[in-house]
């Protein structure tokens, strides 16, 4: 009769649970969740029956005294204390540390009285071989391991940030428990991630998003182990980037002064991803999708129309030096206000017919002796773009564009793909030599109905025809979000947990590719993502959270 | 605010102030009044109305909205000197249909629903409150059905949560329409009932479940006496709601599929009985169940597939059409068969095209910008295209619903699912036919779902662009304010309060025929 057709008769999916949470085996309507599955899934795990109960007033975190340690650290033991134990006022926290714990919703479901007779998980100990990291890089070791036995649990890791991935899967191993409140079992967990860069687009142009949105979002990335914020900041459509050197730029380019992102902004935003081992990729794409730019400052080209100028701009216009000059002092900006190694450049979709029309660029081109051939004036645009950034000491990460057009970048770049057929794409850039990234499978932004995230689970990039040393070079994915029909009102449950099997995909071994058996345990993951407060949708089908999502 | 420099739009920009739905007949001045809240005096000259005394108090902080200050920089709203507004609504029935059986919703987030659906003048609440998936309805007869049937004890509508959500939909000029679906979609009814439901045999053993073809057991057991005596005392209690609505289904292999030697004893009534298809089997349910209606003061609504197996219907029945739901832009046959059930005689509502659930993504069409399809295609909806009966007939045709069935939503993303892609239906089935340039109204819908924000409706966008500084996530935000939002649990208070008749006048403006409370909204302006 309707939309349900399919769904009354949803596999009958056997609960892979090793918790006690009665089920009824039955009824086979709605999805029914995992219980204590982290995900993604780790490279090994193993798990027993036995239980244990976790109490707030009987367990803490202890780093190892052969431990190296840092502020990173204690701020993550914090945070997972808060958000394993008071998980209802977690989220608030993360946002304001100033808030207070919500002492009654977050109120242990049993005493230690009524636990005396269990076993109890009191401590795990951490243990960090190598000293922090300031920051997190494309390089960054992300590996760890956990062994819960007895009443202690290790959480052993080369970097600060596989402690962080651990700590987070420890996170998952906890569950409600009706008998122990929470519960954890006994399990052995050897994980790494299968790709370094596991990313996540947002777009803040078309529509703006609150950096309190921002934030919820890096959390969620944090919970499904993704470690790369690709910050699509301006567009065409609005310049929200407040800039040091060129305040101008948003002023007239943002949509208005409250849609802006102060310095102190990023600042807090960066600070808020680098304490989960997320780097942040700033993009400030050109020479297209710079219609935001040039409302004050003059450095897009004037189209004609008539041999008049007709008052409409095209890309940046490469003809003046005046471009150049500014584009040298804004790179220098971005290169001391974004720490991460590498700044996306943009480069796609430029359209030459103002280029065309305007004389001064007509001129500019049969002097550099052009002919006709608009994508070598495009060439020698970003040939500048790309040496202006690289004497800056960044490297930079370009849409494919850039290499289709032949622009010679440096080795350690970062190549985009986001055209189809992507098996073709990635041969052809990693042919060339390029570090790669896939993108093409995973625009979130077009949604449709049902399971759609399976498209995503089953997207893999290394499925291409390519030599070992090709696949090498694809260093991960994104999954993106573009903005026309998305702001704070839907972003996050557009998002989530959709990208999260984007997130499984790159972290997971390349044999775990079955949605079915994914299916229960990303339904625990949402209800996971629920009790933190972020209110990720619905994705497989009828079926319910214990802490359902009222506000 | 629209923002798009590269790829204008086709349409007419709207005026901060366009009233949607759009009305019958408006007239609107260019000068303009600003006005404080101190000089703005609501009243009525009814005494006895507690809807009106209540609707005053709430559109309160939506006319001065409680940061009103910092949102306009100035303590003062502005609306145009001279207003002339008569208005009426094109089609009687305009809903919204929500399914809390799929997923549970939490009574705060319908209830916030009602809220929405009241700025767009919509006015049934179709509850789809039981499917196979769970049974969180509370009933008091039969208080077994939901204690096992439900998805937990939490998940669930007590009688208190269901006179909460029609106390705070009448208050809103809204009718609350309960779903009680039945033959099929009842498999949630079966720990408190097993008797009800038919089991399903295959390899002359019962229940036997066969992927895609048939659960264990699914639907009620035509049979059975009980069935009818259920159905009899669960429409009485339910009689509190404004109508019902069984809903028929076409029985299941699980029944009749001989071959697989289903279900044998009713295999065998139906040779008995001289029944040889299932049709003959559902005319037998339908009938009785619609006889069960005739003895209580309630007017049964049908899904069309009992229209289109000829189950004679009792008088004043409505058809609810939804087939030919298809994603593509071919609705032919729905215009078809309105015309043919209102010439027949029977009340018609429209939902096949409808469906907000299947949700699409706008089309990026370089040659003028990114369209939001989802919107165009709900609004250049014509419910009466192709119409050739009579006057009498055409009135026949009631209105229509968009429904957004749950198995992809929840509290999560509800209101931004089905906003402001409603509100193209709402407008629709209010204004006149001839408004439907759909150009021109994604502007007007844009200013409109700004409105929503403001009101703390996290509605979604529908073309690039901002809305102020009261977006979510935003210092200003309304979508967390309590003047907008309700806790789970606390009931929508009643009141005493009597004042009379009601006239609103604010400057020079006159606002005649007030024919709806909703007809309020209009009034504060974003700027």
């Amino acid at each position: 009769m309707r939309s349900s057709a399919l769904l009354l008769v949803l596999l009958a999916v056997v609960s892979h649970s090793h918790g006690k949470r009665p089920r009824d085996p039955l009824n086979s309507f709605y999805v029914q969740a995992t219980v204590g599955q982290p995900w993604p899934q780790p490279q090994a795990i193993h798990t027993t029956p036995q239980q244990y109960g976790v109490h707030p007033a009987a367990f803490h975190f202890l780093v190892n005294q052969t431990s190296q340690t840092c502020d990173l650290l204690t701020s993550a033991l914090d945070r997972y204390y808060k958000l394993i134990f008071y998980p209802y006022s977690y989220l608030n926290y993360i946002l304001d540390p100033e808030s207070v714990i919500d002492e009654i919703k977050d109120k242990p479901k049993k005493t230690l009285f009524d636990l005396r007779d269990t076993p109890l998980l009191k401590r795990l100990n951490v243990y960090i071989q190598e000293p922090c990291e300031q920051y997190p890089t494309l390089e960054s070791d992300e590996s760890y391991t956990i062994v819960v036995t007895s009443d202690s649990a290790v959480l052993e890791a080369v970097s600060i940030w596989g402690a962080i991935r651990g700590l987070e899967t420890f996170s998952h191993l906890i569950y409600p428990d009706d008998n122990l409140g929470l519960a954890i079992n006994q399990t052995t967990i050897i994980d790494f991630p299968r790709f370094q860069h596991r990313g996540l687009l947002l777009d803040t142009s078309r529509h703006f998003i609150s950096i309190k949105t921002l934030k919820i979002n890096l959390e969620a990335m944090s919970n499904s182990k993704m470690n790369v914020f690709h910050f699509h900041i301006v567009d065409d459509q609005s310049f929200p980037y407040e800039s040091r050197s060129f305040p101008d730029l948003s002023g007239a380019g943002a949509y208005n002064q409250d849609h802006v992102y102060s310095q102190e902004d990023i600042a807090s935003l960066i600070e808020f991803a680098r304490q989960r081992g997320i780097r942040v990729v700033v993009e400030f794409d050109s020479p297209g999708h710079t219609q935001s730019w040039g409302r004050v400052i003059d450095i897009l080209t004037h189209c004609y129309s008539g041999g008049k100028p007709n008052n409409e701009f095209g890309p940046m216009d490469p003809s003046r030096n005046s471009t150049f000059n500014f584009l040298k002092k804004m790179f220098s900006e971005v290169a001391t206000v974004f720490p991460d190694h590498y700044v996306h450049l943009g480069g796609d979709e430029v359209d030459f017919d103002c280029w065309r029309s305007n004389p001064d660029v007509q001129a500019f081109m049969k002097q550099m002796g052009f002919g006709n051939d608009y994508s070598l004036l495009e060439q020698y645009y970003m040939q500048k773009v790309v040496d202006i950034v690289g004497s800056t000491g960044k490297g930079y990460a370009v849409w494919q564009e850039i290499i289709d057009n032949n622009v010679t970048v440096k080795a350690d770049t970062v190549v985009e793909v986001w055209k189809d057929p992507y098996p073709d794409e990635l041969a052809r850039v990693t042919k060339l030599g390029y570090r790669t990234l896939l993108s093409t499978c995973w625009y979130l932004n077009y949604i449709s109905y049902g399971k759609d995230w399976v498209n995503y689970y089953k997207c893999d990039p290394h499925n291409f025809a390519g030599t070992d040393a090709q696949k090498k070079l694809v260093v991960g994915g994104e999954a993106c979000m573009w903005g026309e029909f998305i702001d704070a009102t839907n972003v996050i449950t557009t998002t989530w947990p959709r990208a999260a099997t984007v997130a499984e995909r790159l972290w997971s071994a390349a044999n775990v590719t079955d949605p079915n058996a994914a299916t229960p345990r990303l339904e625990e993951h949402r209800c996971r993502y629920l009790r933190r407060g972020i209110p990720a949708a619905p994705v497989n089908g009828p079926s319910y959270c214990d802490f359902e999502f009222n506000r | 605010m629209f923002i798009e420099a590269k790829y204008p739009l086709e349409g007419k920009p709207s005026p901060p102030n366009a009233v949607w739905p759009h009305p019958q007949q408006i007239t609107i001045s260019n000068d303009v009044l600003y006005i404080r809240p101190h000089d703005l005096k609501i009243d009525s000259n009814i005494r006895s109305c507690d809807i009106i005394a209540k609707a005053i108090q709430r559109y309160e902080p939506i006319f001065f909205p409680p940061k009103l200050a910092m949102i306009y920089h100035r303590p003062v709203v502005v609306i145009n000197d001279s207003v002339t507004l008569v208005d009426s609504p094109r089609f009687q029935h305009r809903g919204v249909m929500l399914d809390t059986a799929r997923h549970f919703l939490p009574v705060s987030i319908i209830k916030k629903n009602l809220d929405v659906m009241s700025y767009n003048k919509l006015n049934v609440f179709h509850w789809h409150i039981v499917d196979d998936q769970s049974f969180p309805f509370q009933s008091t007869t039969f208080p077994n059905l939901s204690r096992t049937g439900a998805f937990t004890p939490d998940h669930v509508y007590t009688p208190a949560d269901v006179s909460d959500v029609i106390e705070h939909a009448r208050l809103r000029g809204i009718r609350v329409i309960p779903d009680i679906d039945t033959p099929g979609h009842t498999y949630s009814w079966r720990k408190a009932m097993p008797e009800l439901i038919t089991v399903c045999w295959a390899n002359g053993k019962p229940n036997q479940a066969i992927y895609g073809v048939q659960g264990e057991m699914e639907m009620f057991n035509p049979l059975k006496p009980r069935v009818y005596s259920t159905m009899d005392a669960l429409l009485r209690e339910n009689s509190i709601f404004s109508n019902f609505r069984p809903i028929a289904k076409v029985w299941t292999k699980c029944m009749i599929n001989v071959a697989r030697l289903s279900n044998p004893a009713i295999t065998q009534w139906m040779i008995d009985n001289n029944i040889n298809s299932s049709v003959g089997l559902h005319t037998f349910y339908a009938n009785r169940i619609l006889n069960i209606t005739r003895n209580i003061d309630v007017t049964p609504i049908v899904w069309q597939d009992v229209w289109d197996e000829k189950v004679e219907l009792p008088p004043g029945t409505i058809i609810q059409v939804w087939k030919d739901s298809s994603d593509n832009s071919a609705f032919g046959s729905w215009a078809a068969y309105l015309n043919q059930a209102a010439n027949e005689g029977y009340n018609v509502i429209l939902s096949s095209p409808w469906y907000v659930n299947y949700i699409s993504y706008g089309k990026y069409n370089t040659n003028t910008s990114v369209m939001n399809l989802e919107f165009f295609k709900y609004y250049e909806v014509e419910p009466l295209r192709g119409f050739t009966g009579s006057d009498e007939a055409k009135k026949r045709i009631l209105g229509g619903e968009a429904c957004l069935w749950a198995e992809f939503v929840d509290g999560t993303n509800l209101l931004a699912r089905l906003w402001p892609k409603a509100s193209a239906v709402a407008e629709r089935l209010w204004s006149a036919a001839s408004v439907n340039n759909s150009e021109d109204a994604q502007f007007r819908l844009d200013v409109h779902r700004c409105r929503l924000l403001r009101r703390g409706i996290p509605a979604q966008p529908i073309l690039n662009g901002y809305c102020g500084n009261y977006e979510v996530g935003m210092a200003r935000s309304m979508v967390n304010d309590p003047a907008f939002n309700y806790e789970d649990g606390s009931p929508t208070e009643s009141t005493t309060i009597d004042p009379s008749a009601f006239a609103l006048r604010i400057g020079n403006s006159k606002i005649y025929y007030v024919l709806y409370i909703n007809s309020f909204i209009f009034f504060v302006l974003g700027l």
